[in-house]
């Protein structure tokens, strides 16, 4: 009667087992990522934010002409780190807002090559936005194809590098509102 | 080698009469010693034949009984004991075999738990996040390097810079890298120009 009983138990306990430790995996889990809202009053929402949003480019010219950085420039403590602390001077040649929308915004850049900035995507936080940049050649190669960045407001990414005029164009973009 | 095997059979009366008469007559001085080598052995053998009886006898009877399916008491043969030293307890089947199975059960359960429970390792093939290297400079892409994809970083980082998720150089080299502003850093594209003179301007 005992051995019979040890009979039921194991296979019952075999069973449990792995359906426990099942649930427990299930607990563990990170929740089920969130969907994006198909709530058509999302897209709506979107639309005012799209408007709103803007990259303001900023065009720097650098040089190792002595004259240090440019007061217009404002806080920017990348430009004391290297590789920019290679050049002491750094002039502000322009600065641009171009509104982001899913249509290509473009700016003509000194050495003659075009700026394209485009809103690729609102992330579902509302916080964050991915954008597109690419810089072209009028009649030329493209200089830089594509370039992807996702960002929120306030945050910058830099394209540096262009010869312009015994120095290099420094490209400060950054996602405004 | 047959020779010999035709001594046997003669001494064992396994030969046909014809075949006997034939031996017989054919029969030399070595095939005699042969014949009597073998009937010595087979007194020998016989001599010995009571004690091995006596000693085996009783084995088959015991070893039924061990399996269950004949009683030591219908045992015609004599018993015999057989002195194997100290004799260990011997614990009854129903007893041990459920232990051995739970044994065997909660251990295969405890692997299928733990196989279950760790969490499986990412795929070594996965791309390291680029962004993680933008710490410093990173080397120069190769001028004909495709869009190159990269996977988003963890949140915190995603807060504290923007990400750099897809670059394409075109075909002068290039390199991504972050720079430090303070708490946050500052993703960079930078890209090897040729110089102003150099540039061949469209007509």
């Amino acid at each position: 009667m005992r051995a019979r009983c040890w009979f039921l138990l194991v296979p019952a306990l075999l069973l449990a087992l792995p359906a426990v430790a099942e649930g427990n995996k299930g607990g563990k889990a990170p929740p089920a990522r969130t969907e994006k809202p198909k709530d058509p009053k999302a897209k709506d929402e979107k639309r005012p934010a799209e408007v709103e949003l803007a990259t303001e480019v900023m065009v720097l010219h650098a040089t190792n002409s002595g004259k240090g950085i440019d007061s217009a420039i404002g806080k920017m403590p990348e430009l004391k780190k290297p590789p920019f602390s290679s050049y002491d001077s750094y002039a502000l040649l322009s600065k641009t807002r171009l509104p982001l929308s899913k249509d290509d915004k473009t700016m003509t850049l000194p050495n003659g090559r075009v700026l394209k900035t485009k809103l690729l995507e609102v992330m579902p936080d509302k916080d964050h936005l991915r954008i597109s940049a690419s810089i072209n050649q009028p009649k030329g190669k493209t200089f830089l194809p594509l370039l992807e960045v996702k960002a929120k407001v306030g945050q910058a990414f830099i394209v540096a590098g262009q010869s312009y005029k015994g120095g290099i164009l420094v490209l400060v973009i950054r996602v405004v509102k | 080698m047959s020779r010999h095997r035709d001594l046997m059979r003669a001494y064992d009366a396994e030969l046909t009469p014809e075949e006997a008469a034939e031996l017989e007559r054919s029969l030399s001085d070595e095939d005699r010693r042969v014949l009597a080598g073998l009937e010595q052995v087979g007194d020998v053998v016989r001599a010995c034949e009571p004690e091995a009886v006596a000693r085996f006898a009783g084995v088959a009877d015991q070893v039924m009984a061990a399996l269950g399916e004949s009683d030591v008491a219908e045992s015609s043969g004599p018993e015999v004991v057989i002195d194997r030293g100290p004799v260990r307890p011997v614990r009854k089947r129903t007893t041990s075999t459920p232990v051995v199975v739970a044994g065997l059960s909660l251990a295969i359960a405890a692997a299928v738990a733990l196989w279950v429970t760790t969490p499986k390792a990412p795929a070594p093939s996965a791309p390291a996040p680029l962004a993680a290297s933008f710490a410093s400079p990173t080397a120069p892409v190769s001028p004909s390097a495709p869009t190159e994809s990269l996977p988003e970083p963890p949140d915190e980082d995603a807060d504290l810079a923007a990400t750099i998720e897809a670059v394409d150089f075109g075909n002068q080299p290039g390199s991504i890298f972050m720079v430090p502003a303070g708490e946050e850093s500052t993703p960079v594209v930078w890209l090897e120009d040729e110089p102003a003179g150099a540039r061949m301007e469209p007509l």
